[in-house]
Order: C-alpha cells, then structure tokens, then sequence
C-alpha cells in the first residue's frame, strides 16, 4: 500500500513537470538581443496599409574560445515594416533565424515624421504590452529619422541602445537634455495627451549624436521642439535640474565702464516649489527657485576680488535674473505658443483645489492654461568660489 | 523532501526490540563454557576455540621449588606489552617463587592468593571466573595467567600495541589552536578529553557494540549540564544497535540518526579534543568509539555544522566574518550554478545589459545547453575531488594538472563550454570548501545538482520553489529530539548572537538553549562583579560530590579567604 501511493506520487510528480515543460527556456545565445528600436515613416510605400519602418539593433556576437569572445564592431540594423510595431516585429521573426528577445531593449528612438503624423501612444502600446518588455526604457525623439540613430556605431559602447541609455544617464552635467521613461511618458500622454520627451539629434558624418533639447508632444502628437536653454528653464519647474552652467556677464564692469567680463556659474543643487492662487478668479502660480552653487570660471580676476561678500552677493542677483529669463522664456514658449500643459500645472491644480478644477477641467487646456499667470522668482546662493580667488 | 518515500521503511526495522544484551557474543560455546580446575583442560579448551590461531601465545611454566605449580599464560601477541609479562608476571612468579624455602608449607590452595597479593607486581590485575570475559580480556590485550588446581584466572593488564601517537587532525585544521588530536586509541582518546576537562562531573560511561568485534563504544557528558533526556536517548539507542561489527564511528551514526532519508547530518563528528571540551561545556553529549579518531556529538542542529572551534579563539570580530564567509559560501555552493542556468537560459532580460553580451558572446558556438553544461563541469569537477581523496600523493598531482587543464583550459579552447562556466564551477568549488564539516559539505553539494535540474525545469521559480523544498525538509528535521534548524525555527531573540554573528565572548553568558543544559549560564562575565559572585555560587553548586577531604580542604581555603578579606575571588577559585 505504501509502496504504491509513493510510486503514485512520483509519477504524479513527474507529469506535473510535464505539464510545466520548459516552455519559456532559451539559450542565451539562440536568443536576438534586442538593444534599441527604432520606429520611422515608410516612405514610398505601395501599400496603403503598411506605414511603419521598423528598425531593431542587435548586436552580433562573436564566438567564445580563448579570447573570451565579444561584441563585434557593427550590430546588425535589422529593418522590417507593418502596419502595426508588433506585425513588424514578427516580419523581423521570419529573418532572424534567432527570435527577437526583448527583455533588453532599454531604448526607443521614434523619428520625426511619423512622430507628427501617428499617435504616439499607439506606437507605444506593443512596449507596455509585451511581458517581455521593461518599462523603465528610454524614449527618445530624434530629430531626423530613427535609422540614422540606429546606424551610429558609437566609439566607446558596443551599441547604441548602450550609447543612448548611458548618454542619457549624464544629465546632471548640463540639464540640457532630459530622460524620458517609457512607464512616465505614458503617464503623461495619459493625463492630457502631452509630454515632454527627450531630443537626440543625430550629426551629419553619421558617428555620433547628441542629446538636447525636448521634443513636445500635444495630443499624442510631436508639434514642435524646445531647445537646449529652455528645456532646462522647464527643468526648473519641474525640480528636475541636476547640474549645468549659466554664464553671466560682470555686475560691476558695466557701471564702471570696465572690458565686460563673464563669470560662469555652476549649478550644485536646486529646489523649486509651485504655489497657486485662484482667488479673484484668477489662477495665479508662484514658483520659487532656490539655487545653490559654484563659481567656475571668473574672467575679472585681475580686477575684482571674489573675497568681497559685496560682490558676490550682487554675482547672486545677476545669476539669479538670468535663471528667472531663461525659466519664463521656457514657460513663455510652452504656454504662449504650444499652449500645452506638459509641465503639470494643471494636476497640480487638481491637488490642491479638486472642487475648482473640477468646474474648470474641460476648459482647462484651450481656455484656462493660456491665461494662467506665472510668477517666477530665483534666489541664489553661490555657496564655494573654487581654489582660487 | 523525502518524507513520502518514508512509507517504504519497513515498519520498526530500525527500533526492533533486541533480545540479547549489549556485547554478547554470538558463537555458540558462551553458553556452556566455564572453567575446569585442570589446567590442562583449560589449555585444551582455550585452544579448540581459537582454532589453532597462531598469534595466540600460550606460555606454559612451573613454580615452586620442586616446579609443582604448574601455571600458563596466554595473550595475544602483538597486544601485549612484552616487557610488562616479563618483569612484572614471569620475573616475579619464577623468581618469588624460588625464593621460597622448600617445606615452607605453601600447598597449591594457597599459591593462588600467595601470587595474586603478593607476587605480581603489575599494576592493573583482576580475578575472573567467567569464561567469556576472560576470552574478552585476551583479545583486548590483557595477558590471562591460569593457575592448575583453581578455576579462576588472573587478568593483568598489560596492554600494549603499536599506535599512531596523538598528531594534528588532517580533516580539521585551525590556525590558532591547539595541535593534538584524537587517535585510534580509546583511551588516550578519554585522556585527552580528561586533561582538558578536570571537572569531576564529567561522566565517561563504557559500552560494548558488536557482536564479533566486541567494539568499546563510550558515552560522555558533564552529569549536571547534559540534558537528561538526550542522555537516556543515546543510551537507548546505543542498546538498540544489534550489529556484528562497528568498525568505525560512521557505523554508529548512521544506526542510531534520527533520519536517514536525508542528505543533512544529523550528528556532528569531530577528531579535535578541544571542540569536544567545548561541546561538552555547551552540554552537548559526545560518543567516542575505539578504533577511530572521529568523535560523535549530539545534538546538532543545522547552524552548528558551520562553526569552527577555531571561532571561539579568534577575537569575535574576525570569527563573525569568517561566519558570513561560510553563510555566503554556501549560498553560493548550492545556487550559483543554478542561477546562472535560470538566468541565461530562462531571465536573460535580468542581467545587465553589458554583462548580457559578454554572457551571450561567451556561449556563442558552445554545443550544449547550460544546463547540460553545468551538469558536465560539475560532475568534472566532483570526478576529480574524488580521484583526488582516493589517488595517492604523486599520482594525485598529475590528476590535478590534467583535470586542471581539461576543466580550465582544453574545455574552453575547444568551444565545449563557455569560460564564464568555468568561472562559476571554479567559485562554487572553492566555496564549497570553507564549509568546516565534510558531511555537511557533502549534502550541499549533493544539493546543488538539485537545484541546477529544478532551475533547468523551472528558472529562477525553480530555484524558489527547490529551495522552499529544502527548508521546509530542514525544518522538519529533528537531531535527538531537537529541532534541526534552531534557534531560528522556533526562533530565540538571541538566536543570530552565536551563529550569523560570534558575540564578543563577555556577551555570550548562556550556553545555546538547543542543547536543553540544566544551567543555561555560562559565567563568563568578567566585568561585572555582581555576576562573579553568582557565578561563583553556580561553581559551589557543581562540587556536590567532592569527598570528604576535599570537601574539608575548601572549607579550610573558605577560612582563609575570609580572614584576608576582600580577596579577588574568581582566581582563588581557578
């Protein structure tokens, strides 16, 4: 009787593992690695149908041995087209012999024209769909077309999706570009259907690219671009600079009539904060900025001494005006011109009044947002004058 | 894991009721042997029953003035010590016995109590009239001298073979610590540990196991810190061992564990005298068995496998980390080559990006599987570990540069497996051997194939679910009564104070609670002058069976004490 319900209990044991199989078991290196997509327009097409051209890098491997093996110089850019991302992908799938695998894939670059043409967040969907997706991917929008990205071979990394998602990872140098998640892009595009998505501009010789700027999207659609200063003057609103440099010119020079001299200031630390007013019947936002740090470079050395708390004091105020026209310039362009909420006044008006907005919401974006009043104020404080005086 | 297959134990086959006592011998002339006072049938019978066995020497002689006493001796040769029969039995007899004055009235009665208190010299003799004794006592090296006309024999201890000598254990090497470890020898096992523990308490109880080998099996304990319980748990299953050989401390072992479907341990062996003290101390009970250097200990739950005696000698900071190294070492053991097959062939989304490649690349062109990989370099890897231990010394060498080569280097070259397999085998070998118990060693190892065919299966949920498995079995294991896994599983809020982490010796003021002592207090405490004086009433209470005169002699010390005053106690006492 023991015997038997303990034989019974391995093969019931046995099946089961059956059952189970090894269905998701691949071996790494049968496996296309996925490390960048690319999504453009397909021009001269003939079909009316297909409108997307798919690009997906994966780099080729070379073989172990004793010299350990490695990535080869040129991924291979594999092209594909479809109607929708996820038709193309399976087009990829009857040309790689490895199935494409995407668990990798960390960066999307989505190009100019189809970006102003499809809806963004539909181009998105397979990447949130897909289980084999992450949702902390970088989103990019280049200016150009994506395949000029793909086809980069970068100097220091083995791909570009590597090149892109650590380039992008070196904002708090400059803030001049920013980094957009796959998980909060779509966040925002669900909110009103606008964004701000990172910009990578590809150079002409085709060997690198650079990251500035914002693209921004308006109802799921790209409808213009923000340059280098004014993504970092929307970066300031939203308490998002990391670093970066403002040069300024001299406060002094100019009343004394002296050579103008320019001081550069590097930005260590910065803490903003949002506060809004609807009394009146007018939507007021206040928003302070606290700025913190360094001299870097001070041309009047021979003139004037960085020692005096005078002068550094009256540095602070000219650093401080700057950052203020380089903030309302960003927000100006964004209110005045794209009239698109992307940097979160709205929400946070839900917030912190949800009865207001609720009165308010359906007008919000064509009526209310253009005529909000933004109140910028920047107070800095320059903290270290470096090694020298 | 195995509890289903337990239904395929054949019931009580283990706790089957032994009818004969423990140490008695099978053949069948126990039975109705006994002494005759002829001598000569005595030889006679003596002899059938060895059948002639040429190592048996049978030493016949006379005494007496007109050689009327006829006498034998009979010993194993190679048992005895020689120079022992010689002055001190067939010196004195011969010799005495010529002294003596003719018609100075010594009839044959009298010869018998005349040699046993007055002729022999030896220090070690005894009278025996059971038959089957005195067949023990010659072949446990005592040499028997028979008397014509007395049914009695005259056992003198005259022990005495070639032994190894106390020497460095090889399994367990310390840094710090002590040199000498035990031998084959029982008795200058015991000795060791009486050196070291001068304790009165200490209880050294005699057994005999096996019916033919007539093996000395000896139970030890401090009689008011060992559980009482875990004592008579021993003793009961020492008695239930009915075998007819025990050649080796594994054989108790394994007879007397409480699991044996199990790859875990249940009983710790050691073959350093100065871990036995300390078990001891900590009120563990400890089964020493003579011809072996491995000494058994009990309880010993799960997380005891893992200390080394070296840990309680190094200051704790350094012993703390040496655990975390074994702790982690053994993580690593049983799950890195399963991770890296679940990670590589199931999860290679979760590598990171740059490691993917190098990963991918560096199993571009190998033929197999990971799986069937791992399996290859891992039962390489167990090949050669056992051609090492079994091969002798120079030939061992060239063992290890071949298989070094063909696990290293050839492998690799010829694209048979990847070089981060290699690595991975390489690491989990090295890590596999800083675990200090070899059986434990062995079970992880043993583990470790289990947990590379779950991950094979399953993945990363494989290596979830096998390693759930394999603590729900840890935790149902039970080593004498106690709980295989404490004080974690019931968890003590002490519990990581002497096992993750060693606490610096002043902090560790109790003994662990897994081994159930009947004084939790240790006394260790030398920076608290309260507590040394309740250490110092504990101490009192230890020396119950102190006799008389040392009773007296402590009262008299007492005495002193108290007229010098305030005296620093704790070093009067040591």
């Amino acid at each position: 009787m023991d015997f038997k319900r303990c034989i019974s209990m391995i093969l019931c044991m046995i099946m089961a593992l059956c059952l189970m199989g090894c269905w998701d078991q691949k071996e790494i290196e049968h496996r296309g690695m996925v490390f960048s997509t690319g999504i453009d327009k397909l021009i001269e097409t003939e079909d009316e149908q297909k409108k997307y051209l798919i690009s997906f890098e994966m780099p080729i491997l070379s073989g172990g041995g004793e010299t350990g093996g490695g990535v080869l110089e040129k991924p291979w850019i594999l092209a594909t087209t479809g109607n929708t991302v996820f038709e193309a992908v399976r087009q990829a799938d009857i040309r790689s012999e490895r199935p494409l695998f995407f668990a990798q894939n960390k960066v999307l670059v989505i190009g100019e024209e189809i970006a102003q043409q499809e809806d963004i967040r539909m181009m998105l969907d397979f990447f949130l769909r897909d289980h084999e997706l992450t949702r902390n991917m970088n989103v990019f929008i280049v200016k150009g077309t994506a395949l000029e990205v793909l086809n980069v071979v970068p100097y220091f990394s083995d791909s570009v999706g590597d090149y892109l998602r650590t380039l992008s990872r070196v904002k708090y140098k400059s803030s001049r570009f920013r980094a957009t998640e796959l998980s909060c892009l779509v966040e925002d595009l669900k909110r009103n259907g606008s964004a701000l998505v990172s910009r990578v501009i590809p150079s002409s010789a085709g060997d690198e690219v650079k990251l500035a700027g914002a693209a921004v999207i308006k109802n799921n659609r790209l409808v213009g671009w923000l340059g280098e200063i004014e993504n970092r003057g929307t970066l300031f609103i939203q308490d998002k600079v990391e670093g970066g440099s403002i040069v300024v010119s001299c406060p002094i020079c100019s009343e004394l009539g002296e050579r103008a001299e320019t001081i550069t200031f590097e930005i260590n630390n910065v803490s903003s904060k949002k506060e809004v007013d609807i009394r009146g019947g007018k939507i007021k936002f206040g928003i302070v900025i606290n700025v913190e740090g360094t001299i870097q470079e001070h041309s009047g050395w021979q003139y004037h001494d960085l020692l005096e708390q005078e002068y550094i004091r009256r540095m602070e105020k000219v650093v401080a005006t700057e950052i203020t026209r380089e903030v309302q310039a960003a927000n100006n362009k964004l209110q005045q011109e794209f009239a698109v909420d992307v940097l979160g006044y709205g929400s946070y008006l839900k917030k912190t009044h949800p009865d207001f907005w609720e009165e308010i919401e359906e007008q919000w974006n064509e009526t209310f947002f253009p005529q909000v009043e933004v109140d910028i104020h920047s107070n800095v404080m320059i903290r270290r004058i470096g090694t020298a005086t | 894991m195995f509890e289903f297959l337990k239904g395929l134990r054949k019931p009580g086959s283990r706790n089957k009721k032994v009818n004969l006592p423990i140490g008695r011998p099978v053949n069948e002339w126990t039975n109705n042997s006994h002494f005759k006072k002829n001598l000569g049938d005595n030889l006679e019978l003596i002899r059938k029953i060895y059948h002639g066995s040429s190592d048996i020497v049978f030493r016949e002689f006379s005494g007496g003035t007109n050689k009327e006493f006829k006498m034998a001796i009979i010993y194993v040769d190679g048992l005895v010590d020689k120079t022992i029969i010689h002055e001190e039995i067939l010196k004195s007899i011969m010799l005495e016995a010529r002294a003596v004055k003719p018609n100075s009235g010594i009839s044959k009665r009298e010869i018998y109590q005349q040699i046993l208190s007055r002729t022999l010299t030896a220090a070690d003799i005894y009278e025996e009239e059971d038959f089957k004794r005195v067949l023990l006592a010659i072949a446990s090296g005592d040499a028997v001298l028979l008397i014509d006309g007395h049914d009695t024999a005259i056992c003198v201890s005259a022990r005495g073979w070639e032994n190894r000598g106390v020497q460095e254990p090889v399994t367990e090497a310390v840094v710090r610590g002590p040199r000498d470890g035990f031998t084959e020898t029982l008795r200058t096992n015991t000795a060791l540990l009486r050196r070291r523990l001068r304790d009165p308490n200490l209880v050294i109880k005699s057994h005999v196991i096996g019916r033919r080998t007539q093996t000395d099996v000896v139970v030890a304990y401090l009689q008011d810190l060992a559980s009482p319980q875990i004592v008579k748990e021993v003793e009961k299953r020492l008695g239930l061992i009915d075998v007819d050989g025990i050649l080796e401390s594994g054989f108790i072992e394994q007879l007397i564990e409480d699991d044996w479907m199990t790859p875990f341990p249940q009983i710790q062996y050691t073959e350093r005298p100065d871990a036995v003290a300390g078990q001891l101390l900590e009120g563990k009970v400890v089964i020493m068995v003579d011809n072996t250097p491995f000494v058994l200990v009990v309880p010993a739950p799960f997380m005891s496998f893992f200390q080394s005696p070296e840990d309680y000698y190094q200051r704790w900071m350094f012993a703390t980390f040496s655990r975390w190294i074994r702790v982690l070492s053994t993580l690593i053991t049983l799950t890195l080559p399963g991770l890296y097959i679940a990670l590589s062939s199931f999860h290679p989304g979760m590598i990171p990006a740059r490691l993917v490649s190098s990963m991918a690349a560096a199993h571009e062109g190998v033929p197999f599987p990971a799986f069937i990989e791992a399996l290859l370099m891992t039962i390489t890897l167990e090949l050669l570990m056992e051609a090492g231990i079994r091969l002798p010394g120079p030939i061992g060498q060239t063992v290890s540069i071949v298989g070094g080569l063909v696990i290293g280097d050839a492998a690799v070259s010829a694209n048979l497996v990847s070089p981060l397999m290699v690595i991975v085998v390489a690491l989990t070998a090295i890590s596999s051997f800083t675990i200090p118990n070899y059986n434990m060693n062995f079970a992880i190892r043993v583990m470790r194939f289990v947990v590379i065919f779950a991950a094979a299966i399953l993945g990363l949920l494989g290596i979830v679910l096998m390693m759930l498995l394999i603590l729900t079995h840890l935790v149902n294991l039970k080593s004498f009564g106690v709980g295989y896994m404490e004080p974690f599983a019931p968890f003590k809020t002490r519990a990581p104070f002497d096992t993750f982490i060693r606490a610096p010796l002043p902090f560790l003021k109790t003994r662990p609670l897994y081994s159930r002592p009947q004084q939790t207090y240790r006394g260790i405490d030398h920076r608290n002058d309260t507590e040394q004086g309740e250490v110092m009433e504990k101490s009192d209470d230890m020396m119950p069976k102190l006799s008389k005169q040392a009773r007296a002699y402590q009262d008299d010390m007492d005495a002193k004490r108290n007229r010098q005053g305030d005296m620093d106690e704790g070093h009067e006492e040591e």
